[in-house]
């Protein structure tokens, strides 16, 4: 064993001692306790609310495309229940289309709702 | 990508909480939870770290920052107790040499302590340090003159003893 006597100061004294006494911890564990505490990365849930808002943006034109199409120029509400029908359905199209714009907004904007678990 | 980047942490993680242990004065358990806070901010940059410098020279720049916020975030004037050197688990018999090595290291000053540890026990010149801390080379040259001056006149004045 070293002692303080007998370690002696050279002129780059302080290069080997810190060299030499240096510590190098063992892993102990250590790798393993760092994977556990990783952030998850499984789910990006912006890109799953922005892929969801495409896709009901979608449905919702389409939907509303043939609604006006079909009910609106090709035929005429024939009594009080098909003009009702029809504003209803009028009205589930639009409501999609909102709620796909709506969609779509929170999901760029995920990070400030704190939805984006990345 | 996480077996790599496990591998990674198991090849790096003795020099980071061996730079860690000189930069905290010996305290252990603060050294591995700022390691671990270091992998963790290296998880989140990993996949946009390209290589372009080495990963320990990466990981060391990642540290340094983890040090400087943690003595930023604390209120004490005195940072580091070098009494928790004594808590050292490993099984060498020089524990007392390196409690000396810390107690002389505590009088540095904590950009003195990361210049000196870098350059000393890690190797890196000056450049590399630069690159590290971000100081230029003069300073970094004068923080090790002065940390290396301020290292032998503790040592020679606790016993130990000077060849010139």
């Amino acid at each position: 064993m070293k002692t303080k006597n007998n370690i002696r100061i050279e002129e780059d004294i302080v290069l080997n001692f810190l060299h030499e006494y240096s510590i190098k911890p063992v892993d102990n564990g250590f790798t393993e306790s760092v994977m556990e505490k990783l952030p998850r990365r499984n789910i990006k849930w912006g890109n799953v609310l922005q892929y969801a808002s495409y896709a009901l943006a979608i449905i919702a034109a389409v939907g509303c495309v043939y609604v006006m199409w079909i009910n609106n120029i090709l035929t005429a509400p024939k009594d009080l229940v098909g003009l009702t029908a029809r504003i209803i359905t009028n009205g589930i199209y639009i409501s999609l289309i909102l709620v796909a714009i709506g969609i779509y907004v929170i999901s760029n904007y995920s990070d400030k709702f704190g939805l984006d678990q990345n | 990508m996480n077996l790599s980047f496990e591998s990674m942490v198991r090849e790096q993680q003795a020099s980071v909480r061996g730079l860690f242990l000189n930069l905290t004065l010996g305290d252990e358990m603060l050294s591995d939870d700022l390691a671990q806070e270091t992998f963790i901010k290296a998880y989140k940059g990993w996949n946009a770290f390209r290589m372009v410098s080495s990963t320990k020279t990466w990981l060391f720049r990642i540290a340094y920052n983890v040090f400087f916020d943690y003595n930023r975030s604390r209120k004490e004037k005195k940072l580091f107790d070098v009494s928790k050197a004594n808590s050292l688990t490993s099984n060498d018999t020089n524990i007392s040499v390196k409690i000396d090595i810390f107690n002389a290291m505590q009088l540095l000053s904590e950009q003195e302590r990361v210049c000196i540890t870098l350059a000393l026990v890690e190797g890196y010149s000056m450049k590399e340090i630069s690159g590290i801390t971000t100081l230029p080379e003069n300073t970094i040259k004068s923080h090790i003159f002065r940390g290396r001056e301020k290292i032998t006149t503790y040592l020679r004045e606790h016993g130990y003893e000077n060849k010139k």
